[in-house]
């Protein structure tokens, strides 16, 4: 097939997920830009993790720095004199347009990617999952205490809402694109070829850590990215909002779509973020279909660990078993392709 | 001086229970190099179970949560654990996270999410006076359920046949397999003493807070995995050790750090973990290396 089908296959579902979004009504708007921004957030964490193979817990935390930088950048002048009147001169008075905003709070994660990664992308396997935890703790730990900058353990809000369901649409096939492109360059290849086999991949002249480091960089920024549409779409944003239980979501998403494709990050996020709906609509008493159950709170998050351990222990490649979507060998057994991707 | 010795006095009691919490996801990480995210929902429910049975005759409630809990963490592993076995440690871990989040929302099913307290043991929260040290009996009852349990393990592990295949299960799995050991029996094993480790930490927790929530074992589990990484993984007394001396730290930062600073003492903690991992990756107690050899 040809290179870049699965790219508009992803946009392809991408439009499908905007279009149940912009007919089915019923509160199906919010779902479906919630939808995509999920994406967004998977194809961050599939751009470091996807390629690398090392496995990150950490990565909310720039969702958070980005989602925080966004709503410090918008919230009205006058609004942050009330809730944060501790607040840095520069920051005080800055009122910046939304896109400016996003793109910077990107940045600001991609700098803290940048900065983080040089210690963490020496580490691998279980101690990279342990120190990307700490990571994503000691961030949590730093927005929760600081009060003067967050509004500490009270969430913020009246943010402006400047995520709709089309420029969700528009961001998240930007980031498939840009998500695509790193993997089929030539960094991605190098990266995915000592995820393979990383003593043949260094004995064959790939370094590893640049490689990785500029994958945690744009993973990163892609999470920010995807941290301020978060806020954008919300209006309002608490540290723990962002913080373990949106992290376990997110890697759901990605193991249960398959971590090694960009087609996996997609369909994860999509699957499970359906799934998601469907258990909460049950909890809040609505009749699914000629189907009514009755749930409590707690059996929507305990139906998707499940879910997830079913994929886990059955098909441990993901629904897509680590293949894009058109590709030759899209559906078959899992092999190691030789090569992947691109 | 006073204050000097004071603060060890707390140090010493809180790295016994952090040695209790890290002793629990060692065992396990040592026989299938798994890091049990659950860990911390054994923990919280044996800290119910103590609730409920608190008016009961006391060492009936403490039966029954080890009973409990041994149930819970042995039906884990033959449930979620023994389907990943071998696979490669992130999908491991991610199942973990996933059983963890699981017994979580269970806990949240059953028991709401409201806080729960009880009076458990009040009388071991007041205060003895020794030397001019104020040391409370749930001080001196930490180090020494500590040590006990401790010791006991490390007999466990010394004297017997079952602690003998553990070890060798923990040195090197498929030899182990290969000269006899059964490996389902040996993992079930480390998890049953895991929910005994568990119900321990419950027990001293609950005496220190009266409360139980359904969310309340994360942070038992994320000191054990601080503990541990400290220590050194896949060794025991390592862990232990890492537990003790995450305790001296809490309290040396809790105590040394500038007033301003002390609200972000677990960053600081963290930030160790992280250097920890990069100088020594295989902890500070461990091996040197955790790099495969080809």
């Amino acid at each position: 097939m040809r290179r870049g089908a699965h790219v508009l296959a992803c946009i392809g579902l991408v439009l499908v997920v905007a279009l149940i979004g912009f007919t089915a009504g019923s509160g199906m708007e919010s779902w479906a830009t919630l939808t995509l921004i999920n994406i967004c957030l998977v194809i961050g964490l599939y751009t470091f993790s996807g390629n690398s193979g090392v496995l990150s817990f950490g990565h909310m935390a720039f969702a958070a720095l980005g989602a925080y930088t966004v709503a410090l950048l918008t919230l009205p002048a006058i609004s942050k004199g009330i809730l944060l009147p501790n607040l840095p001169s520069f920051l005080a008075s800055a009122e910046v347009g939304g896109v400016v905003a996003l793109l910077i709070g990107g940045l600001v994660g991609a700098a803290a990617g940048l900065i983080a990664g040089v210690p963490l992308m020496r580490l691998n396997g279980i101690a990279a999952g342990i120190g990307t935890l700490a990571l994503l703790i000691i961030v949590n730990v730093v927005l929760v205490n600081t009060p003067s900058l967050t509004g500490g353990q009270d969430s913020l809000s009246g943010i402006p809402l400047a995520t709709t369901l089309g420029s969700g649409t528009v961001w998240t096939a930007a980031i498939i694109v840009i998500a695509a492109a790193f993997t089929g360059s030539r960094v991605g290849l190098k990266l995915r070829a000592a995820r393979e086999e990383e003593v043949a991949a260094r004995a064959t002249g790939v370094s590893v850590f640049p490689e990785r480091l500029m994958a945690f960089t744009l993973s990163a920024f892609i999470t920010a990215l995807a941290g301020g549409l978060y806020v954008q779409h919300l209006g309002t944003i608490s540290a723990d909002a962002l913080f373990l239980q949106y992290t376990f979501m997110v890697v759901a998403m990605l193991v249960v779509g398959g971590v090694r494709s960009l087609s996996g990050a997609v369909i994860g996020a999509i699957v499970v973020s359906g799934l998601s709906e469907i258990l909460l609509r049950l909890e809040a008493g609505q009749p699914l279909g000629p189907l009514q159950i009755e749930t409590r709170p707690g059996v929507r998050e305990i139906v998707l660990a499940l879910f997830l351990l079913l994929v886990l222990a059955r098909r441990p490649d993901g629904l897509t078993r680590g293949r894009e979507l058109f590709s030759r060998r899209f559906g078959k057994s899992a092999e190691p392709e030789a090569e992947p991707g691109a | 001086m006073q204050e000097l010795l004071q603060d060890v006095v707390n140090a010493v009691s809180l790295g016994g229970l952090y040695a209790l919490m890290a002793l629990g996801v060692a065992l396990i990480f040592g026989v299938m190099s798994l890091i049990n995210f659950a860990h911390g929902e054994f923990i919280m429910a044996g800290t119910y179970v103590l609730i409920i049975m608190s008016g009961i005759f006391l060492p009936l409630a403490i039966f029954a949560a080890i009973a409990l809990v041994v149930t819970l963490a042995i039906a884990t592993e033959r449930i979620a654990f023994r389907s990943v076995r071998g696979a490669d440690p992130s999908t491991l871990l991610v199942t973990s996270f996933a059983v963890s989040f699981l017994l979580q929302n269970v806990g949240l099913l059953i028991f709401g999410g409201r806080a729960r307290s009880a009076n458990f043991l009040p009388s071991l929260n007041e205060p003895m006076v020794i030397l001019g040290l104020e040391i409370t009996r749930l001080d001196a009852a930490t180090v020494v359920v500590a040590l006990v349990l401790i010791g006991g393990l490390a007999w466990f592990l010394e004297k017997t046949s079952m602690g003998l295949e553990m070890r060798a299960a923990s040195a090197d799995f498929r030899m182990a397999r290969l000269l006899g050991v059964e490996a389902n029996k040996v993992i079930a094993t480390a998890f049953a003493i895991s929910g005994i480790l568990a119900v321990a930490v419950a027990a001293l927790l609950l005496i220190r807070t009266g409360t139980a929530t359904p969310g309340m074992g994360l942070q038992p589990v994320l000191i054990a995995f601080v503990a541990t990484v400290i220590g050194g993984l896949g060794r025991l007394w390592a862990a232990a050790a890492g537990g003790f001396l995450l305790g001296c730290l809490t309290v040396a930062l809790q105590q040394g750090l500038p007033e301003d600073l002390v609200a972000y003492r677990d960053a600081f903690l963290f930030g160790f973990v992280i250097l920890v991992l990069l100088v020594r990756p295989g902890g500070l107690l461990g091996k040197s290396a955790l790099r495969e050899r080809v």
